[in-house]
């Protein structure tokens, strides 16, 4: 099954994104962060009756990004997921763990620390 | 007025095979909220692929969890193999699918048994025990190992089944179908087991919908879908069935997974009799460089795979995404305005495997 071209947004524009997919009928499928060279790249994947459509975004580590569970109720439990693993903050999140969503020695191993590669 | 109050669930208690928490608040013996607390079990497998060889993360992949073991095996291979632009020989495409099928068999044939064991039935959790341990058996005679059998490797897979073992995989399957027939006509048809499953944790399509159930528990409330029709590996050469109910109770959660084992045998049949002849691995240079995102169908639904590489020998980024971490939030829902004892079916309906969902 291969991956369809991703498409790339802006941080602003991902609760119309979101709404947008919603109309159209789509499911979330997963929210996924992963680590770039400096920053962090979102993966907001969705299901398109049937059809695999990604949606990525550049983030820095810093930045809080709005939640789309007031769209999608259940993207709470990847962005608890995602601050937990990796402390990229979501806000107005349907239900926030507040970060402890896995019990875990050592908080956010997915972030950059120093003396890390790029 | 009703007093509130919050009864604990898990992380021990004897219905759940693994440890999960839920606080439930509860006025007059009726469920008002359930607050999840998971972590339990979280291994850092995500976190692991970053340190360890991509064709030897295979092996930590299998070990995400012991009842979806092949599959997580064969997906994370698929999105390597994605990557890297490797095509499988045939006959380890249809190899793949005929241990895929009997890893949903045994799957589901241990839920059964773990749901008799809920509502009390153990002779039921016996007898489908019992039925599971002749797929396991297969399991033992095609790769030498029983749960965790590491037979998928990037490129292919490490063990051929010869026609003498296909022959007795068709035998036995055929047996299987009968013995379960019986299993079913209990489960189905007996009265204590519907008391027990009727009407109980109704989730609607559109519920089912709006919180991203899938698999079964999408299956069973009216919505098709089934990440094989895709046609990923060699499904699309092998007619697929789509098992679907719409009363969305966890009676119609059962059926679902009733009629997927006889889907299953059926399709194994298919393909034994399609499989070709020729070599089960292709050779393979390099390091993934790139990324890819694969989803296949496990038992308790659609699981995807993330992978990036660089191009060297470690992955950037290895991500999962379970079945039932997407089901989560359809069993918070189910859980509302249902009574307290009713609860251990209700989770057990979604057929949750917390190893998976947290990683």
């Amino acid at each position: 099954m291969p991956s369809e071209p991703y498409r790339r947004i802006a941080p602003v524009e991902l609760l119309e994104c979101a709404n947008d997919m919603n109309q159209r009928g789509c499911r979330l499928v997963q929210i996924c962060c992963s680590r770039t060279a400096q920053d962090l790249e979102l993966d907001y994947s969705f299901d398109d009756a049937g059809r695999f459509v990604d949606v990525k975004l550049q983030v820095k580590p810093t930045d809080e990004i709005t939640s789309i569970s007031s769209v999608y109720y259940y993207a709470f439990l990847y962005e608890n997921e995602i601050e937990a693993l990796f402390g990229l903050r979501f806000v107005h999140k349907a239900v926030d763990f507040e970060g402890k969503l896995y019990r875990m020695a050592q908080t956010t191993p997915f972030a950059r620390k120093d003396g890390d590669d790029a | 007025m009703s007093k509130r109050s919050v009864i604990p669930f898990g992380p021990q208690h004897p219905v759940l095979p693994e440890p999960i928490h839920l606080d439930l608040v509860i006025e007059d013996e009726r469920v008002v909220e359930a607050i999840p607390s998971i972590g339990y079990v979280h291994r850092g497998l995500e976190k692991l692929a970053e340190t360890r060889e991509f064709t030897d993360y295979v092996y930590v992949a299998e070990r995400i969890c012991g009842i979806c073991s092949f599959m997580h095996g064969m997906g994370y291979c698929m999105a390597v193999e994605e990557v890297m632009n490797l095509s499988l020989p045939p006959r380890a495409e249809y190899l793949r699918v005929i241990w895929a099928e009997l890893s949903r068999i045994h799957s589901h044939l241990m839920w059964m048994g773990l749901l008799a064991d809920a509502f009390g039935f153990e002779n039921l959790f016996m007898q489908c025990w019992r039925l599971r341990e002749r797929i396991l058996d297969l399991f033992e005679l095609t790769t030498g190992g029983r749960v965790i059998f590491s037979v998928c490797k990037i490129g292919g897979v490490r063990k051929d089944i010869d026609a003498d073992a296909l022959g007795i995989i068709s035998s036995v399957l055929r047996q299987v179908a009968t013995e379960f027939g019986e299993i079913e006509r209990i489960f189905l048809g007996d009265w204590s087991v519907q008391h027990r499953l009727k009407d109980i944790g109704v989730l609607s399509r559109e519920q089912a919908h709006a919180l991203g159930a899938v698999g079964p528990m999408a299956r069973s409330s009216g919505i098709v879908t089934d990440t094989r029709t895709a046609g990923y590996s060699v499904y699309h050469e092998l007619d697929l069935e789509i098992i679907t109910r719409s009363e969305g109770d966890c009676y119609a959660r059962c059926a679902v997974r009733m009629q997927e084992v006889h889907a299953s045998i059926d399709l194994i049949h298919r393909a034994i009799g399609k499989i070709p002849t020729g070599e089960i691995e292709v050779k393979f240079k390099g390091a993934p460089d790139g990324q890819s995102f694969v989803r296949l169908e496990q038992p308790r639904g659609e699981v995807l795979y993330h992978v990036r590489g660089d191009g060297s020998k470690f992955l950037q980024r290895f991500r999962v995404r379970t079945p039932t971490f997407a089901n989560l939030p359809a069993l918070l829902k189910i859980l509302e305005g249902r009574s307290l004892a009713n609860v251990p079916v209700m989770i057990l309906t979604i057929d949750p495997c917390i190893s998976c969902t947290e990683r």
